[in-house]
């Protein structure tokens, strides 16, 4: 899936692959919001790939500008406010501007981003870049909005106070980058400061700051008055929370609303291709290959797409005007009670359309420890995968006309499932933040950015690479294990045996001797005291490939004609043998302990694919898997012992 | 001059009231030195004015202005702050 001839594609990428490859590593150190990304994607284009540090998950973008031996490798590190790190990612970079980490050199040289409206704030970064020893060169952005409102600079006198190359930029229209590029590109004329600033001594620093605003004949801008304007409206009280709840309906609207016929059309297409290649494959094992585990695979793969992209523009787009950090503002103390911050909102809200998208927006939140407790307790949110399940179920159990005053009892049952997965998330998130990945003093800061218009070139960026990342990266996953699972349900085959049978009776047969149904008589011992028969269990290993498979599988296991709406046959099965022969499976208490169960089941091939890519390690999805599925488990147990109490 | 407790006047940050404005004494770098010189990098410095800009609708975290950006604080860290009330 290559992009283009210089894209680096390929798994596991490694910061200190450069350095193998000889070339210069010029990092990028800045302020969250000065504009760094936008640097970073005009300086390198689209040739970006993305890194961890060694066994952490701590992203790097790394791209690469010039050829032949003068190339330069560029690492965009994550933004930062200081050098003195406060959690462990701040520590890991630390280490790496020191040449501490194994296998992963100290760049050559450092090009400190600053944002020329908040000079005098940033002026303490750059102290302490230039204090650490390496070369540094300055780039200065957003001059014109600092001339729009009153102030000024002069970035020569600034580089004479600070004693090393300024360049002014303006990331948004591209201004000054190509300038920048040749900067970068001679990286070995930039200097050494003689003297350092004084960056241990808070004073002296503070006196140092004062000395270099000075020579530099800056003025501040005024405050941004459309800003405070805004922010009257947006963070109110009352208007804020009301304006917070309209955003965030719009979002996910958009999301669910924009996505989902894009995503019918998808289905809608492969599953067209898939009957077209059956039909034409004389070998049914072939044909049943190719059109199901092959074309329905990548289909299930580009399914994910529409809402990946569709959330990461809006993501980004709420990011670059500035209200992303608003909501977050407003959320911290509702997420405070599960131990993360305000920035897991987002991630949290996006996991109710698909635990996909939602543990890839983890990567917005700075904190590492709060990204994996995002990550492990996102799945719990009732994502959309879960709802054709939910409305099977759900019509198994309350009668479509029963209500309760004007309140259909469906819609109520439908609620409660809904909440029950978001405060089940709420509650995993605080557990696993006071157990696990418990930690001591991690500070919450949070800058609000005055209101800007988003660059398009980082909003497109932004999708780019989470589309990207995730065709290169976890694709893979999900068509091997859609593979595996066709071959559990279609195999052995039976040709002989169902020669003359109906198309259902022949599929039912199949899968009744496939090598799922093995599977599925082998683990009822376990779903037994749920009250789950084999052909339950059929189902659930079938929904391991996507919740919603569950439906058809049962579909496929009764035979009916059409497996999406097994609903009538499915109230009348029995039991074919054992004790309960000829009694109803799906009892009440049945009913509501699976539905139980898939409240909390983390049944979902891909989720555990893009977390083992979003937290670069098998340890969090195998534990995500434990986890969730001993909670399945009990929870579905106690909800059927209250079940059969109260009927 | 008379010390914050007999006057009720606020001594710390997370004390001061939305809308007045203090100047910065010190920040407390005695029991977490690495959040101190973070708040120092956040622009949290001595002798620098600082606003309470608005409080998030359930309580926490607070925005204040500080030099010329808006940062949001909760409690904990703002408590780190020492000021003295300027009006």
């Amino acid at each position: 899936m290559r992009a283009e001839p210089g894209c680096h594609g390929g798994s596991g990428g490694s910061i200190a692959a450069a350095s193998h490859r000889g070339e210069a590593v010029v990092a990028l150190v800045g302020c969250p919001n000065a504009g760094k990304s936008s640097v970073f994607n005009h300086l390198t284009g689209l040739r970006v790939r993305t890194a961890n540090y060694p066994g952490v998950t701590v992203t790097l973008s790394q791209g690469r500008i010039g050829s032949g031996p003068a190339a330069v490798s560029v690492v965009d590190l994550p933004g930062t406010y200081g050098l003195v790190p406060v959690s462990p990612d701040e520590q890991l970079v630390v280490d790496h501007l020191a040449g501490r980490l194994d296998g992963t050199p100290a760049p050559n040289a450092l090009l400190v981003i600053v944002d020329a409206t908040t000079l005098r704030r940033s002026l303490s970064l750059v102290a302490q870049c230039l204090a650490s020893g390496t070369p540094c060169a300055v780039a200065l952005t957003m001059t014109d909005e600092l001339r729009a409102h009153g102030g000024d600079i002069d970035p020569h006198l600034l580089g004479q106070a600070l004693g090393v190359p300024v360049r002014e930029v303006h990331g948004h229209r591209g201004q000054g980058i190509g300038a920048l590029r040749g900067d970068v590109l001679g990286w070995t004329a930039w200097p050494e400061v003689p003297i350092p600033p004084p960056v241990h001594d808070q004073g002296d620093l503070a006196d140092w700051i004062d000395s270099v605003v000075d020579r530099a004949a800056y003025r501040p801008a005024e405050a941004s008055r459309a800003t405070r304007g805004i922010d009257r409206v947006l963070l109110h009280p009352v208007g804020g929370l009301v304006a917070f709840l309209v955003v965030m309906f719009a979002f996910f609207q958009t999301v669910f609303a924009v996505a989902a016929p894009v995503m019918g059309w998808i289905e809608t297409g492969f599953g067209v291709l898939g009957e077209a290649a059956r039909s034409r494959i004389s070998d049914e094992t072939l044909a049943g290959f190719v059109g199901t585990a092959l074309i329905g695979g990548v289909g299930g793969v580009l399914v994910f797409l529409p809402q990946i992209v569709l959330l990461f523009l809006l993501i980004s787009i709420l990011e670059g005007t500035g209200y992303l950090a608003r909501a977050a503002f407003l959320m911290d103390r509702v997420m405070a009670l599960s131990g993360l911050d305000g920035r897991a909102f987002v991630a949290m809200l996006s996991s109710v359309a698909c635990a996909i998208p939602g543990i890839m927006s983890t990567r917005t939140m700075p904190s590492s420890r709060d990204r994996i407790a995002t990550m492990l307790s996102a799945p719990l949110m009732t994502c959309s995968a879960r709802l054709p399940v939910y409305l099977l179920l759900v019509s198994l159990l309350v009668p479509s006309d029963a209500r309760w005053g004007p309140v259909g009892l469906q819609g109520v049952a439908l609620f409660a499932l809904y909440l029950a997965g978001g405060l089940s998330a709420l509650i995993a998130a605080a557990v696993l933040r006071r157990t696990l990945l418990r930690q001591g003093g991690l500070p919450f800061y949070l800058e609000l950015p005055p209101y800007r218009l988003p660059s398009v070139r980082a909003v497109l960026a932004a999708v780019w690479t989470s589309a990207a990342i995730f065709l290169r990266k976890v694709a893979t996953m999900i068509l091997v294990a859609s593979a595996v699972l066709w071959a559990l349900l279609s195999f052995p085959a039976h040709a002989a045996q169902t020669q003359g049978m109906s198309e259902p009776q022949a599929s039912a047969y199949v899968l009744e001797h496939s090598y799922a149904a093995d599977l599925g008589r082998a683990i009822e011992p376990v779903f037994a005291p749920l009250g789950f028969e084999w052909r339950i269990d059929v189902g659930l290993v079938g929904a391991m490939a996507a919740r919603e498979v569950f439906v058809s599988t049962l579909g496929q296991v009764v035979a009916v004609s059409d497996p999406e709406h097994p609903q009538a046959a499915l109230r009348d099965l029995t039991y074919t043998d054992g004790p309960r022969a000829g009694q109803r499976v799906f009892t009440a208490p049945t009913v509501v302990a699976l539905l139980v169960f898939f409240v909390y089941a983390l049944q979902c091939i891909s989720t555990l694919a893009v977390m083992r890519r979003e937290s670069n390690s098998w340890r969090w999805p195998a534990l995500a898997f434990a986890y969730m599925s001993a909670l399945a488990w009990g929870m579905a147990f106690l909800a059927r012992l209250i079940t059969v109490a109260i009927t | 001059m008379d010390t914050p407790a007999e006057t009720g006047a606020p001594s710390c940050l997370a004390e001061l009231g939305r809308g007045r404005r203090a100047r910065i004494r010190r920040v407390d770098d005695s029991t977490m030195a690495e959040v101190a010189r973070r708040l120092f990098d956040l622009g949290f410095r001595a002798g620098t004015t600082v606003v309470c800009v608005r409080r998030a609708p359930l309580g926490s975290p607070t925005v204040y202005r500080i030099g010329e950006s808006e940062i949001c604080l909760r409690p904990a860290e703002a408590a780190l702050v020492g000021v003295e009330v300027l009006g």
